[in-house]
């Protein structure tokens, strides 16, 4: 503390602080064993990840490959078996943990910022601005590259367009209702820009394709867009994960924020642009998922609290846990594949009614 | 510590809604500021702590104009309480009084342990401490006022403003809430409180100030500025200001409404 309580000297009787402390050890005690909880089973999807799928690879032959490929040994499996795990089911693994992690916690930064549990991370029109980025690339039949270029660079716009948009009419006043109603407007001429491509598309070839990549799929996800997808990933989630602290404040109110000391218009214009990035990168690789972004974090804040010292993290592990279990059984249930955002809203539609089921209507 | 507007020009835009606004507060003194509604007075405040830009004059905290102070330094001055309302995410009432504690934090850091001690102690401090526990979104509005009262506090300011602090509490929340105030003031810290009963300026206050409806701003000491004349004058209803003793033999004034 850096100075004495000045100005409310006299405590009438002595002060036990100590009577608070042991509450405040059990709830530290529970949040870490919360997020212990979380990680392992994060740990223990990612290991039977490996091992699910039509072609039997054994444990111990994933994790002698895994082991001698991190120091670049060779070893005595076959080459379908290292085709199988490292160039098939690690890059898939590797791309719904970031996807799920990459969506939740951008779903968990725009509920703050926005003041409503019930926004999703394409409120401001992200997804929509992908989706006629991604549409208008496969309807000039452009490389998956620039279809994943094109998505982005137009996930982004549509949400700067939001933005302008609400600063030119708000001058300051109500900036956030404004906002999310420019998000909507945006998101709706996005969405029938989509509309129109599709039914310009040939529908023999173009359309199915659209469709196909409108419903999310992580199934063809390789290194090098993972590469690429690491670098608006980390620049969203750094920021947001330090951030996480002055989410809550904002989630009072502007008012209430500024004279507590968050300097709101910076704070907010970051948290955004963090949570607009992570968004618009995870629907160029991944297509529209819906559903992860608003889930994942009420289920943490019925474990945990509403407090975003715990929240951000958790829905990270929890998001990349989600999609990875879902992705399984994209790839596993039928005989061919199902697209992502189809099973995410079977499998989290009736989990979020649960959820609201056990908190007995308190949303 | 002194809280002042100087010549101050309040509104949205480019509309001004009061003008030449001169009032200012200083440690250790409770002053109520009492209007008709419509008149101005959250305008004011929100001028006052920087929510809206002025049009005019300035703000001057220690003589310095606001507008050189940054946010965070101005925050560990000035503590604000709002009116309570429901906030989107089921907090904790000790989460809440903790986020007092943001504008001492550095850069990223979260609340230390120190800060949560700090936050149990002023509730301990208010008589609420039984509401560690609870879930703010589920306590009484009286029990909501003292727990953002209490996060004023953790702030450590010097000065306290409060709108409407009485504002939609039973009879006994308001003079439990008004007690807490008085306590507060008497050890030291200075009050600026909304209200919209006069009575309120005569149970706690040392100073009164008045935006009548033809937006004139009085103040001085409550027994000048609250009088039969100016209630009339500012609210446009009769009233007669009578006079009790309290048990310790000190008059204690209250105003009766005449109805028409």
């Amino acid at each position: 503390m850096d100075r004495e309580y000045s100005a409310v000297q006299t405590a009438p009787d002595p002060v036990q602080p100590s009577a608070y402390l042991h509450d405040y050890r059990e709830k530290r005690k529970r949040a870490v064993w919360v997020a212990l909880g979380f990680l392992a089973v994060l740990i223990a999807v990612v290991c039977i990840s490996f091992l699910l799928g039509r072609y039997p690879v054994t444990p111990d032959t994933v994790v002698r490959m895994l082991w001698y490929k991190l120091w670049g040994l060779s070893g005595d499996w076959t080459t379908v078996e290292e085709t199988v795990v490292l160039n098939i089911r690690l890059p898939r693994i590797l791309a719904a943990v970031a996807v799920g992690s990459a969506l939740s916690v951008s779903g968990a930064a725009y509920q703050g910022i926005f003041k409503n549990p019930m926004v999703s991370p394409d409120i401001l029109g992200a997804s929509a601005g992908a989706s006629v980025g991604a549409a208008l690339a496969l309807l000039l039949g452009w490389s998956t590259a620039m279809v994943q270029a094109s998505a982005f660079v137009l996930g982004i716009g549509a949400v700067a367009l939001a933005y302008t948009l609400s600063r030119s009419i708000g001058r300051g006043n109500n900036m956030v209702l404004l906002l999310v109603l420019c998000g909507m407007v945006v998101s709706t001429l996005f969405q029938a820009g989509v509309s129109i491509i599709k039914y310009l598309a040939d529908p023999d070839s173009t359309l199915p394709e659209i469709t196909y990549w409108l419903m999310g799929s992580i199934s063809k996800v390789g290194y090098n867009d993972l590469a690429y997808f690491l670098i608006p990933y980390l620049i969203g989630v750094i920021p947001l994960l330090l951030l996480r602290w002055k989410l809550n404040v904002l989630s009072f109110g502007d008012e209430e924020a500024k004279a507590l000391g968050v300097n709101t218009e910076q704070t907010r214009v970051i948290c955004i642009v963090c949570a607009t990035l992570l968004t618009a990168a995870t629907v160029s690789i991944s297509g529209t998922v819906g559903w992860v972004g608003l889930m994942i974090p009420h289920l943490v804040r019925f474990l945990v609290g509403p407090n975003y010292k715990a929240v951000l993290p958790l829905s990270l592990l929890g998001g990349a846990a989600f999609m990875l279990i879902v992705d399984n059984f994209c790839r596993c249930m039928l005989a061919y594949e199902i697209p992502l955002g189809i099973l995410t809203s079977i499998i989290g539609g009736p989990f979020f009614v649960l959820i609201l089921y056990q908190r007995k209507g308190e949303a | 510590m002194v809280l002042e507007m100087k010549d101050a020009a309040c509104g949205y835009g480019k509309h001004a809604i009061l003008e030449h606004v001169s009032i200012q507060v200083e440690s250790g003194e409770l002053v109520c500021l009492l209007g008709p509604n419509g008149v101005g007075k959250t305008t004011m405040f929100k001028s006052m702590l920087g929510f809206l830009d002025l049009l005019g004059g300035q703000v001057l905290l220690n003589g310095q104009d606001r507008v050189n102070i940054p946010r965070k330094e101005f925050s560990r001055k000035i503590g604000y309480v709002p009116q309570s309302h429901e906030p989107p995410f089921p907090f904790s009432v000790m989460d809440v009084v903790v986020m007092g504690r943001t504008a001492h934090l550095k850069g990223f850091a979260a609340p230390s342990r120190e800060d949560y001690l700090l936050s149990y102690e002023m509730l301990d401090r208010l008589g609420v401490n039984y509401l560690k526990d609870a879930v703010y979104t589920n306590i009484s509005g009286g029990e909501r006022q003292m727990v953002l009262i209490a996060r004023a506090l953790t702030q450590q300011p010097e000065l306290l403003v409060m709108d409407e602090p009485t504002a939609n509490l039973d009879y006994g929340n308001q003079i439990r809430v008004l007690s807490a105030i008085r306590q507060l003031s008497d050890s030291g810290l200075g009050v600026l409180m909304t209200s919209h009963n006069p009575d309120h300026a005569f149970l706690c206050c040392t100073r009164a100030v008045l935006i009548t409806k033809d937006k004139r701003v009085v103040s001085g000491p409550v027994d000048e500025i609250v009088t039969e004349e100016a209630l009339r004058a500012a609210y446009g209803v009769d009233v007669k200001i009578t006079q009790a003793l309290s048990d310790q033999g000190v008059p204690v004034k209250s105003c009766v409404p005449m109805l028409a």
